[in-house]
């Protein structure tokens, strides 16, 4: 579904990703693994068309180069990114923040009502609060508002940027139950970027560990887990 | 290369306002011609009067040299234009007397331009009279080298107070004035030539010059039921008022000074400004007029065919007051001789009645009143 | 009666700087920088509307909605050449070149029309009337319900339509519109227009009631400006309120105070606001990205 070939991206002369390749199959989560600053926001930030990649990058996804096309087009082709520190719209109402979610399917008036009952159902506390602008809603309910707004343009990949920073452990568990839910039951495609890597590893089938900018071990989730290396350095030792 | 772009069109476009008035000016001098500086706007918003201003000048200077000219040399006029700036004054005045060497100079309207001008010709001793400018402070005993052919607007502001209190027999009488140096001046005049008939003023109220609307202030003042409201500013913010004092059922009479005097004042306000009125020095009615002026409207019409307003004929005053301290300085045009010949005028009739300069070099003089009719016309009514 | 009198009055001057202030709140929280050439946009309303109808003599109904569209292709010309090419400039240099576009407006419009006043035929009467002491204009009570009615709807426009809530939501956060699939370019230009459209208005109601020369950008986007200070930058009923409480304040500063500190009032309004929280005002917070 989706395929990073050979992706360079630089910040003026500093080269952030070195040619780095990862596939996302068709309902599978994968997961990028990686210290801070080693370039995970990055590779999420460039796919999404947020930056400017190099020549001899390549994107595809789902069969179509996106390399250079800007996040506003790559929606419509069916991805979402909920992005770092959930960029919520803060004087929006919750349900008005979903709505803009759903903003390129306004000719779908019926399907985008469905979703957002459905949506309502999976996070039953937005409901509550659906008429609340989004400034006052807590940090875990800014997080689950960034993934249902993500949902609600109805995406084939969806792709999230640290869902568990400055959560509580309870809330983080409860961001992954549904995020495995969703791919489990709707055969949702995922790819995840995050810190917490033990988390991450748990859901994904998938694992990329990026380093300074380079993809240094992919595997499957559960070798990733086992793997001593990567216990060690992400994993909190033993 | 889009910033690139704007720098250029702001450029531009500053550059385009910059040389809107370039001005030319004669430079053949011959040695024995006496050369006499003239400085007005002759662009920009106000070129109207800088026109005027010239054609005045020109008419006296082309009657003096034809009448043979003073002691026997002639007038040689050297223009430049103002802008209605006081930067650009200085620079116009500067040039006037370092490089083409006037011996006396003519100018200008605006009053700030004036005032700017006058420490030039100050230190340079160059003798200034200014045909327009009304600005009280013009006239500052410090300054030995202005002479002003304009009423002050401390001979206007009096006169008009008296008119309003003795003429029309009013008590009740409230002032509206711009607040700046202009308007403060004449509001002070006005209140204490109130003061000096026993009257003490209703309201008086401030304006900002640029300020659109000026109902609060006709607001307070119609609670004093005023028999007139004396209105120290020029034609726009006048015509503002009549028309909101018209809106507001405000009866009083409005009056003013010289600077309500302008085609604009009716055009602007219409039928609200019916019946205001104004100081003047000069009315254009060849049957009420005195033989001078009548005269001088003759021959106004004859050169340019057009009726003189009063900016031409204080213009022309000016020349022909200049004239009287260029001939008695002589040969030699000393200026401190030039200032006395001016000085030693005294109930002089010119184009603009009966003129006395005083030892500040201000004219005194009688001021007229006239009164806006319907279709924009004035009548003198006194 | 006076006191009312003075309200009717501030309130039909203070729904025009509300308007004014509204364009300068919808570009600060799109654009993040206080455009100070709103107030020009209000004296091209008011010339465009003065040539049409005055000089080509179309019929004022018809010539509105034309200087409304002069006016926005102005602002959109505005944007283009002095906005979109700063928009990663630092807060400071994109200020000055609002300031730089104003002066350039003006200078243009004074080259145009010269520095004469112009006063503009009455569009809904000016025929006063009395009701008990009252004195009522008509003009200015439309202004007043303009003002208003046109607040209430860019509201209505803004958080009911969903064309209007991504205006909001671009003004909020670019790069979350943009993975919304919003055209942000699209939307930042929409709001320009839509500030231009509404000081054009502003402009145009106050045509037919004021005289005004080509200094009248700078006279009422200086009050609107403060209006806008006043009313904290927020959306629309922000500036609204500090609209009429400057227009109010302006007419009862008169009556209690002097009139001579009249024209001060805006001044001291954004002196105090400026002293009281001035980090907000000079420039919208930029977000810093994470790299």
């Amino acid at each position: 579904m989706l395929q990073l070939n050979n992706v360079q991206v630089a910040y003026g002369n500093i080269e952030v990703l070195h040619k780095i390749s990862i596939e996302v199959k068709k309902g599978e989560i994968v997961t990028i693994i990686g210290a801070n600053g080693a370039g995970k926001t990055t590779a999420l930030r460039s796919v999404a068309g947020l930056l400017p990649k190099k020549k001899g990058s390549q994107i595809l996804f789902d069969g179509i180069d996106i390399t250079n096309m800007g996040a506003e087009k790559i929606v419509a082709e069916g991805m979402a990114l909920s992005p770092e520190g959930r960029h919520i719209f803060p004087e929006l109402t919750v349900e008005d923040n979903l709505e803009m979610g759903a903003y390129l399917r306004h000719k779908d008036k019926a399907g985008v009502a469905k979703d957002m009952k459905e949506v309502f159902e999976m996070f039953p506390r937005l409901e509550e609060r659906r008429r609340q602008l989004g400034k006052t809603l807590s940090g875990g309910e800014q997080q689950m508002l960034a993934i249902a707004r993500a949902l609600m343009s109805s995406p084939k990949l969806l792709m999230l940027d640290e869902p568990s920073t400055g959560l509580a452990p309870l809330v983080i568990k409860e961001i992954f139950r549904i995020v495995k839910k969703l791919n489990q039951t709707r055969g949702l495609t995922v790819l995840l970027v995050e810190q917490n890597a033990k988390m991450a590893l748990g859901v994904a089938d998938r694992g990329y560990v990026l380093k300074n900018g380079e993809i240094v071990k992919s595997d499957t989730g559960e070798n990733l887990l086992n793997d001593d290396s990567i216990r060690a350095a992400y994993l909190g030792g033993r | 290369m889009k910033k690139k772009v704007l720098c250029v069109m702001l450029t531009l476009v500053m550059t385009a306002s910059m040389l809107a008035g370039c001005s030319g000016s004669s430079d053949s001098a011959s040695a024995d011609t006496i050369k006499v500086g003239v400085v007005g706007p002759f662009s920009g918003s106000s070129a109207m009067v800088g026109d005027t201003e010239r054609k005045g000048v020109e008419l006296a200077a082309n009657q003096i040299n034809e009448a043979g000219g003073i002691n026997g040399r002639q007038i040689e006029l050297i223009e430049e234009d103002d802008e209605q700036d006081p930067t650009t004054a200085v620079s116009a005045i500067n040039k006037l007397v370092s490089s083409d060497n006037v011996v006396a100079a003519i100018g200008t309207v605006n009053s700030s331009c004036t005032l700017a001008m006058m420490d030039v010709t100050e230190s340079s001793q160059i003798p200034l009279v200014t045909p327009i400018s009304s600005g009280t402070a013009i006239t500052d005993p410090e300054n030995n080298y202005i002479v002003r052919i304009q009423a002050s607007d401390e001979l206007q502001a009096g006169a008009i107070t008296e008119y309003a209190v003795n003429d029309l027999g009013y008590t009740r009488i409230a002032v509206m004035y711009q607040n700046d140096d202009f308007g403060t001046g004449g509001m002070e005049v006005v209140v204490n030539t109130l003061e000096e008939a026993g009257l003490e003023p209703v309201a008086v109220e401030a304006f900002d010059s640029n300020a659109t609307d000026l109902s609060a202030q006709l607001l307070t003042i119609r609670d004093q039921d005023p028999e007139a409201i004396i209105m120290w500013t020029m034609y726009a913010a006048g015509a503002t008022i009549a028309m909101q004092a018209q809106q507001l059922g405000i009866e009083a009479d409005l009056m003013g000074g010289g600077g309500l005097t302008n085609a604009q004042l009716y055009e602007l306000g219409g039928e609200a400004t019916v019946g205001i009125l104004n100081t003047q020095t000069f009315f254009a009615d060849a049957d009420q007029a005195s033989e001078e002026a009548a005269a001088f409207i003759t021959a106004y019409e004859e050169a340019y065919g057009e009726t003189p307003d009063s900016n031409a004929a204080m213009a022309y005053d000016s020349m022909m007051v200049l004239a009287e301290g260029l001939e008695a300085a002589g040969d030699e045009l000393n200026p401190d001789d030039i200032m006395a010949g001016m000085k030693a005028v005294e109930n002089m009739p010119l184009a603009t009645g009966t003129i006395t300069i005083d030892e500040n070099g201000d004219a005194n003089r009688d001021i007229l009143i006239i009164r806006l009719c319907e279709g924009g016309t004035y009548e003198l009514v006194k | 009666m006076q006191i009312l009198q003075q309200l009717i009055q501030g309130l039909s001057l203070g729904s025009i700087y509300g308007l004014v202030a509204l364009g300068y709140v919808l570009i600060y929280q799109a654009w993040g920088v206080l455009n100070f050439a709103q107030g020009e946009v209000c004296a091209i309303g008011a010339f465009s509307l003065l040539v049409l109808h005055a000089e080509l003599g179309m019929p004022v109904y018809a010539a509105m909605p034309v200087a409304v569209l002069v006016s926005m292709l102005v602002g959109y010309v505005i944007e283009f050449l002095s906005f979109r090419p700063l928009e990663n400039a630092n807060g400071t240099t994109r200020l000055i070149a609002t300031i730089g576009v104003s002066i350039c407006v003006r200078n243009i419009l004074r080259m145009i029309f010269g520095a004469d006043y112009f006063s503009f035929p009455t569009i809904f009467g000016d025929t006063p009337f009395q009701v008990g002491e009252l004195i009522l204009v008509p003009q200015n009570l439309w202004n007043t319900a303009i003002g208003f009615a046109l607040v209430a709807l860019l509201n209505l426009f803004l958080k009911k339509t969903r064309i209007g809530k991504s205006m909001r939501a671009t003004a909020q956060d670019k790069e979350a519109a943009r993975l919304m699939g919003i055209n942000v370019r699209a939307s930042l230009t929409g709001t320009f227009v839509i500030a231009s459209a509404l000081g054009a208005i502003a402009g145009m109601l106050i045509a037919p009631v004021y005289l005004f020369n080509f200094n009248i950008g700078a006279t009422i986007g200086t009050k609107g400006y403060a209006a806008a200070v006043l009313g904290g930058l927020d959306f629309a009923s922000g500036a609204m309120t500090g609209g009429i409480i400057l227009g109010i304040a302006e007419c009862l500063a008169v009556v209690f105070g002097s009139s001579e500190y009249q024209s001060a009032i805006a001044y001291i309004v954004l002196f105090l606001v400026l002293i009281l929280k001035p980090s907000e005002i000079m420039s919208k917070k930029k977000k810093v990205e994470k790299v």
